[in-house]
């Protein structure tokens, strides 16, 4: 859903028109699109519930201290994952590093999209946040201009470059995807991270984290973080080290 | 001097204004030699923005070794080490090594034309 509001907005944005056809669809898609606000934002009347999404929302400015309420109350606020709340005070930083990354230097012109939902009988909770901005292989590639041509660095290295700590994408006074935390949470929980960018991908799932190219191309950046709901509890540990922070 | 992060900011210390606010606040006393107390207390949520405003530009006119024997941070949540660790790594890197800042600079200007 935020991957297709953000397509839709973005149409919009070049001077296209966008119309959804509400009538052809399955009438359990249609109530979900309610549901989540996603009608309510395309002006296709319903007012949103809570149920089981996490409701769609169109960000063109950046409003960090809304951002972190929503992903606190209304992702993993609700009881779905068991986790402390030092925990998911860590795991919504990480996620809103995210979303202000993405109005850094106005990359994304039509701001950012997020959308998730609760699948009960699948045990999962997801959330994705995608924006349409230069995307990360275009800053890798111009940050390592004076080392590689543009076709040294395939989507898929770029991607396992920015994803690597310590290394930084952004300019100022930079950053790494840092994206540690989350990703040892995300393998405890048997979850799944999933970042696109350009034909570029990297997933981390079984334990694993692995990057490769698609056929297809976005220019863009969309973040999916999927977790398991299951009994356990989740708490902050030894993920985090005892050194001095400098 | 002492300053109390979660009076100033909030619990919540993400964006850069916010650093921004906080390094305008004791920056006038670290450049003139105190050592500077910040009291993490309170805080919970944390993005390496607000670090880098905070924090990582002291780095451009003080050594790595200066600003860890002056500036402390006490009572600092352990989900704050990271992004702060990050930050600081990060602003080193770019006030030190004339390559990466040149490099960093280059993706800067390109945005900026793009903006």
């Amino acid at each position: 859903m935020a991957f297709l509001g953000g397509l839709a907005r973005l149409v919009e944005y070049r001077g296209g028109k966008v119309s959804f056809n509400w009538d052809i669809q399955d009438s359990a898609v249609t109530m979900n699109l309610a549901q989540n606000g996603f009608k309510a934002a395309f002006r296709a009347g319903g007012h949103p519930w809570a149920g089981n999404s996490i409701p769609y929302r169109e960000d063109t400015r950046q409003d960090a201290h809304d951002f972190q309420r929503y992903l606190s109350e209304l992702w993993l606020g609700r009881g779905w994952v068991k986790v402390s709340a030092r925990l998911r005070d860590a795991i919504v930083g990480h996620m809103a590093e995210i979303y202000l990354n993405a109005f850094e230097h106005g990359q994304s012109p039509i701001g950012v999209f997020t959308c998730g939902q609760h699948f009960p009988r699948k045990r999962e909770l997801s959330l994705t946040i995608v924006d349409f901005g230069v995307g990360i292989p275009s800053n890798v590639r111009l940050f390592k201009a004076s080392e590689f041509a543009p076709e040294d660095l395939p989507a898929a290295k770029c991607m396992e470059w920015a994803f690597q700590r310590g290394t930084s994408t952004k300019p100022g006074i930079g950053r790494g995807i840092g994206l540690d935390l989350l990703r040892e949470f995300v393998r405890q929980n048997q979850g799944r991270l999933e970042m696109f960018s350009h034909e570029g991908y990297v997933r981390v799932a079984d334990g694993q984290v692995s990057f490769g190219e698609r056929p297809t191309f976005f220019e863009g950046t969309l973040v999916n973080v999927s977790l398991r709901c299951d009994e356990s509890y989740y708490c902050l540990a030894s993920e985090l080290s005892d050194k001095p922070p400098f | 001097m002492k300053i109390n992060v979660q009076q100033l900011v909030g619990d919540v210390c993400m964006t850069y204004e916010d650093g921004q606010r906080l390094h305008d606040a004791y920056r006038p006393a670290f450049d003139a030699g105190e050592t500077v107390e910040l009291d993490f207390a309170g805080t919970r949520i944390f993005v390496s923005q607000f670090f880098n405003a905070a924090v990582g530009q002291l780095l451009k006119d003080h050594g790595i070794d200066e600003v860890r024997r002056r500036l402390q941070c006490i009572n600092l949540p352990s989900a704050a080490k990271d992004p702060l660790r990050r930050s600081v790594e990060n602003a080193e890197r770019y006030y030190h090594d004339p390559k990466y800042r040149e490099a960093l600079d280059r993706v800067l200007e390109a945005q900026a034309v793009e903006a």
